[in-house]
């Protein structure tokens, strides 16, 4: 790890002068680069909180200035996202000295587009992927012109037409324009306006340049090459689909393959001649996968499955700390053994061996380097047959079972990201060259009896499936074009003579079917020589280390500011109160502190006593995480009982909470509180209905224990699929003067069944239960609970609620057009619901609920707008009330 | 009321010693060879001065604006240095002391350096309402002010006609005493490319300047009239000089120009691997200029040969300037540079606080600098009093 942390820093040092002549400017504080040598521990980095999604590459976080990024076994990747996040350093850098010097606020950044488009357009060339998703979107009619960015707002075709567009401007308008684009931004708070001001035309023109130049570029694509749904059948058309496999079951031609429809990746299958023959065939989901800790992510696009003679698929998955393999058996139906591997990090493609009993497989280990492998499933040993800097992948063992066909950057045009074949010999342990150039090959695939080789290469612009034959002479060698698509195909496999393939389409990869392979290895659009002259030693990764003095250290967490916070804020209930926080982390966001201080004195001589002060730590370096603090809290206070009571408390104390997590979806905490509290009740009180005593005084010691499980899948405006579940169980007791004595529980239970692709239904249950002296009440009411009545008007030391609640997509776009401008809202979404609860204290009352519709819109992934219409079910569940109810309000469906 | 007189002087004399001073001179200016009236001292904009600053220096004084500056370098005219700024103010200083005189907001953005001409400033605005400014210093007053363009370049006063170029692509001459137009030059080109960064230049007849899109252009002053133009393949950012009949400036295609003032004929070009934004110095032999690569080249004046190369700490966005045989740079990583202008050796160097973006001057043996940090820092030759 600390090699490849040398390498990551040269790397850094490289592109820190590259863009430092970029952007004519340069970052005088120190950058903090945090590498992980894997993207599994990469995910769960403390620095930013929740979980990194398997998509993100790396990322920049802005407050603190850090850049946190994965290695993925390719110097290539590790050094094209390095200095994308830089770039997002210099731009973030650049943009507030600008603001500076015209003293302005440093609070504006240029659009995302703009962002992401620099960030790509300086840090890697056009590539085969860009070039890839350009074509199609322009092909397909989707792309998306500049002034309607938004649409796409964050999506990797964002990122691609916002390098395009950078490309476009850099080469139509001049470089300069992209830095001027920059140093302009002070000139307008619209960068629409800066935009104009610095090329001389709006959105709109620029629009007509940039699209009319794309259309000239790639429409004559199709006089020479086609889309994939021209010439091929789609077997599985929708969704996110990779890595397919055949497996004949009997007389059943079956392909499995992995993917995502409806926004859990799983593996599913497909009977192959009822999917050439029927109109409308749907994929069967065999293993269902990212809702158990066994099955926790599959690596959609990175790692192939295989099935062995005798039905046995083998898979990755990621399971409880690193990625395992489990076999499932096709023809039974059942899962067999799951292998988990200590020193295996990240597990890549498989590919069993002739016989049934060994898997080829790529992996990265702890050091963070992919290497090639084979494990031996009855022996259960793993046997590493690589150990070097390369990055390889995609193995395939050979029919004949002497030979291993892998892809790996190996060759000296390697350092530029270009992967070529090689062989490995089972017998001699050579490596061999199958190809050598400066273009990509990917996923080799022997035939049936080895004596050819399918793979994709991007030697003609585009990713296409070729084939060469393995038993001609060297001289002879050469490689046949089978298909000469637009956009690009992936993963080629045998299915007797037939091929089936994955391409990129219409956004999508869908699996297609090219019928008899032969024909068109026959007549093949381009046939090219494959001449193996090495003419330059492998290359090496370069370090920081021989090119400047390196130290190293051991971590010691240095603590920066999160948030420094003051207010003052006048109540005419409670007064006037002013006060502070403070909440500081470490470079690794592992240990946080928080400070909080206010007053809430209302003279003089309340001062001393209407300090509130808390202090807590919070640990997340380790898989146990825990928290404790101390506190004062004092002040006037409000319970929501009948009639309402006013009372004045101080209470000090400290706590102490753990939490551990079982697996990503699951986890358990306990916490224990211990708190002396005194309590002066003030003004008007019923005596009939008192709950607490005029003044009371009390040392609570306050234990809860619970458990929580979440593996829903969340859509515009709340969760789709899955489930959610929490039990919390407490007890409170007053160990000092016996005042109080309760018991909590708190029960909630939340299903989602998927109905469509957006829709589904919803239903909760709640149960929360308080009983003992001093216990306290729960609230309901409103729009997030028990709708159509007001928010917190129901109280009760006991409450339960169910909701049912019907979600689906209702208005997929608005839009407002108007002489001087517009405005979109994206993404509307439709509810019908009905509620029922009741909350009580010692003699249940009655049943209410609610039933009718609403109307969801999610608001830049930040909030959701929620409005709702319906009716009241009064009268303990018997009658609806008269007129309508309306809630309007904010929040998440539950 | 005699509280209220009291309280009312006390304001007064503390607005007076701690607050905004008018931007004015109480006597008309005194002008010398030592001024540096515009940018590049000279119409020719060739950025050099006779009298020699023989390093090592020491920091005699330095300013604290509330605003960063522009690439452009200050003005000194008599004593006085007059400090513009990127939030539109221009500070006068006592040149000896950086004593704090008087200063003005302009409204807007002031990226090239203004022009002093007699006791008037004229002043290039951006971003604004009106975009060349005539302030008599006298008076304290805007004397006129037009709208002609966005303007981030440094005007040119030949005679009584008044030059600037702008970002909308035209050439303005303009009358000096009143701002009326006399001539524009407005070359129908693609719109959206042609802005003008680079400030014009003249040997009295022919004024030069260079495009957006790479096109420079030689007008007739007289009547606008254009005589001739030429494209190269790269923007031309910076602005050009002139000396010997011959135009010099760099392009954003890496490559440095010379070309004939009179017919536009190119004379020689030199690669130098590295963009150049900035403008240049040139002496009798040389031209000297930096690359954002953070190297600077001496050039022979007569075939572009270089004579030596000197790689900096950083980015080069500000021309050097030439002090007799010494050449004085500024560059990204805080230091100034004193060079040698026959061998590129180094004389000395200082770090400062920022970043040195913008061009510094040299007037009455001060070396005077702006800093990133908002900061004027005026240097002495060591142990000099």
């Amino acid at each position: 790890m600390k090699e490849l942390a040398e390498q990551g820093a040269y790397f850094a040092e490289e592109s820190y002068k590259i863009l430092e002549q970029k952007f004519v400017h340069n970052v005088l504080i120190r950058i903090p680069l945090i590498f992980y040598s894997s993207h599994l521990h990469f995910q769960q980095t403390n620095v930013t909180p929740g979980f990194v999604p398997e998509g993100v590459g790396g990322f920049f976080e802005f407050m603190k200035g850090r850049v946190v990024i994965p290695f993925n076994g390719s110097f290539w990747d590790f050094k094209h996202v390095i200095r994308h996040e830089l770039v997002h350093v210099f731009m973030l850098s650049k943009i507030n000295r600008v603001l500076l010097d015209h003293r302005q606020r440093q609070d504006r950044l240029p659009p995302l587009w703009f962002v992401e488009g620099l960030a790509e357009f300086w840090s890697t060339d056009w590539d085969i992927q860009a070039e890839m998703v350009m074509r199609d979107a322009v092909i397909s009619n989707y792309l998306v012109p500049l002034n309607e960015m938004e649409k796409i707002y964050g999506t990797y075709l964002m990122y691609k037409e916002g390098q395009n567009i950078l490309q476009h401007i850099s080469e139509k308008y001049g470089r300069e324009k992209i830095l001027f684009l920059m140093e302009n931004i002070w000139k307008s708070t619209n960068f629409e306006e800066v935009f104009e001001l610095t090329l001389g035309v709006n959105y709109q023109k620029f629009d007509e340049g940039w699209i009319y130049g794309l259309k000239k570029k790639y429409y004559p694509l199709l006089e020479a090459a086609d889309q994939p749904s021209g010439i091929t059948k789609a077997l599985v058309a929708d969704g996110f689909n990779s890595k397919p496999t055949y497996f004949q079951n009997g007389t059943q031609r079956e392909i499995y393959f992995i993917g995502n429809l409806t926004g859990y990746t799983g593996i599913y299958n497909i009977n192959l001649d009822s999917a050439l023959t029927r109109k409308e065939f749907k994929p069967t989901l065999v293993i269902e996968g990212e809702r158990t800790s066994e099955l926790e992510t599959f690596h959609l696009f990175q790692s192939k499955l295989d099935i062995a003679p005798d039905g046995i698929l083998a898979f990755v998955t990621k399971s409880g700390e690193n990625d395992a393999i489990h076999l499932y058996d096709v023809i039974n139906d059942c899962f067999g053994k799951s292998y988990n591997f200590n020193e295996l990090v990240v597990i890549g493609s498989l590919s069993w061996s002739p016989d049934g009993k060994k898997i080829a497989l790529t992996a990265v280990d702890k050091s963070g380097y992919n290497d090639l492998y084979i494990w031996d499933t009855g022996q259960e040993t793993l046997l590493r047959l690589t150990n070097d800097v390369y990055d390889e992948r995609d193995p395939c063992w050979s029919p004949l079972g002497d030979k291993i066909v892998f892809t790996s950057d190996r060759t000296p045009y390697g350092k530029n990201g270009k992967y070529n074949l090689f062989t490995y010999d089972l017998n001699t342990h050579a490596i061999q060259y199958l190809t050598y150039g400066k273009e990509s090959y990917y996923s080799p695939q022997f035939s049936y009896d080895g004596s050819s080789l399918l793979f994709t290469s991007d030697h003609d612009g585009a990713r296409n499936i070729w084939i060469m034959k393995l038993d001609t002479l060297a001289q002879e060698s050469e490689m046949r074009k089978i298909t000469h698509f637009t956009t690009a195909a992936f993963d080629p496999i045998w299915v007797d003579s037939s091929l089936v393939f994955v391409s990129f389409e219409n956004f999508r990869f869908q699996i297609r079917y090219l019928k008899n392979l032969y024909n068109e290895s026959d007549i093949p659009t381009s046939v090219v020589p494959l001449n193996i002259f090495v003419t330059e030693q492998k290359w090496e990764p370069q370090s920081v280390r021989g090119i400047s003095d390196v130290q190293s250290s051991r971590y010691t967490g240095k603590y920066s500011i999160d948030v420094a916070q003051s207010q003052i804020s006048t109540d005419p209930v409670f007064g006037t109160s002013g006060g502070a926080f403070l909440s500081l982390s470490d470079l690794l966001g592992n240990e946080q502190y928080n400070f909080l201080l206010y007053n809430t004195a209302q003279s003089s001589d309340e001062l001393l006593t209407s300090f509130n002060i808390a202090i807590s730590r919070i640990s997340l370096e380790r898989r146990t995480q825990y928290a404790y603090g101390i506190y004062q809290f004092s002040g006037r206070r409000y319970d929501l009982t009948d009639p309402d009571l006013y009372y004045y408390e101080r209470s000090y104390g400290g706590y102490y909470a753990l939490i551990y997590p079982l697996s990503h979806f699951q986890r358990v905490g306990l916490s224990t509180n211990l708190s002396h509290s005194e309590k002066d009740v003030e003004g008007f009180f019923s005596p009939f209905n008192n709950n607490i005593d005029r003044s009371r005084r009390a040392m609570f010691l306050s234990n809860a224990i619970s458990f929580t499980h979440d593996n829903s899948l969340w859509g515009p405006s709340g969760p789709l699929d899955g489930s959610r579940f929490n039990i919390t169980l407490a007890y409170t007791s007053d160990i000092q003067y016996s005042h109080a004595n309760y018991y909590s529980m708190i029960f909630d239970y939340r299903y989602y069944l998927r109905i469509a692709r957006r829709s589904a239904y919803a239903s909760r249950f709640w149960l929360f239960f308080n009983d003992g002296e001093e216990s306290r009440r729960f609230f309901m009411g409103g729009s997030w609970d028990l709708r159509g009545y007001q928010r917190w008007s129901l109280r009760g030391k006991k409450l339960w609620l169910t909701s049912h609640e019907l979600r689906f997509p209702f208005l997929d776009q608005l839009t407002f057009k108007f002489p001087f401008g517009g405005v979109n809202f994206i993404g509307f979404r439709g509810a019908l619901f009905i509620d029922a609860g009741s909350a009580w204290d010692e003699k249940y009352e009655s049943t209410l609920g609610s039933v009718g519709g609403g109307i969801r819109l999610n608001i830049g992934n930040v909030f959701v707008l929620r409005y709702d219409l319906g009716k009241r079910i009064e009268n303990n569940f018997k009658d609806f009330q008269k007129g309508i109810f309306s809630q309007f309000f904010f929040g998440w469906d539950f | 009321m005699v509280r209220f007189l009291i309280s009312f002087s006390i304001l007064f004399w503390f607005l007076k010693s701690f607050g905004c001073n008018p931007l004015q001179i109480q006597t008309s200016l005194q002008t010398s060879p030592h001024d540096w009236k515009m940018f590049g001292r000279t119409s020719t904009r060739t950025n050099t001065v006779t009298n020699n600053l023989i390093p090592p220096l020491e920091e005699i004084w330095r300013f604290e604006t509330s605003a960063g500056f522009s690439p452009y370098s200050p003005i000194v005219i008599d004593s006085f240095l007059f400090v513009s700024d990127l939030n539109g103010e221009i500070n006068m200083l006592n040149a000896k002391t950086g004593e704090y005189i008087g200063s003005r907001k302009f409204g807007s953005a002031i990226v090239g350096s203004p022009i002093a001409d007699g006791n008037y400033l004229y002043v290039p605005l951006t971003n604004s309402k009106a975009s060349l400014v005539a302030y008599n210093l006298r008076n304290a007053a805007i004397e006129w002010q037009v709208k002609g363009g966005n303007i981030e370049s440094s005007p040119l006063i030949i005679g009584s006609k008044l030059l600037v170029t702008t970002l909308e692509g035209m050439l303005i001459c303009s009358d000096k005493t009143n701002g009326q137009s006399i001539w524009v030059f407005d070359p129908s080109r693609d719109k959206k490319n042609k802005s003008i960064h680079s400030s014009p230049a003249s040997d009295s007849e022919i004024v030069v300047f260079g495009s957006g899109d790479g096109v420079l252009c030689g007008v007739a002053i007289e009547n606008g009239s254009l005589i001739w133009q030429t494209k190269v393949r790269g923007s031309i950012v910076a602005s050009p000089s002139i000396r010997n009949g011959k135009v010099f400036v760099g392009s954003f295609d890496s490559t440095y120009y010379s070309f004939d003032i009179k017919t536009g004929r190119q004379i020689w070009a030199q690669n130098l691997g590295g963009i150049v934004l900035a403008s240049q110095a040139v002496n009798e032999h040389h031209v000297i200029v930096g690359t954002v690569e953070g190297i600077i080249y001496c050039m022979d004046i007569n075939d572009g040969v270089i004579v030596w190369r000197v790689r900096l700490g950083g980015v080069v966005n500000s021309a050097p300037l030439i002090s007799g045989n010494t050449i004085f740079i500024g560059c990204f990583n805080r230091v100034i540079y004193a060079l040698s202008a026959e061998t590129g050796e180094f004389l000395w160097q200082q770090k400062i606080e920022g970043r040195i973006r913008s061009m510094p001057v040299v007037s009455r043996n001060l070396l005077i600098i702006l800093s990133d940090d908002q900061n004027v820092v005026a240097f002495r030759k060591l142990g000099e009093k």
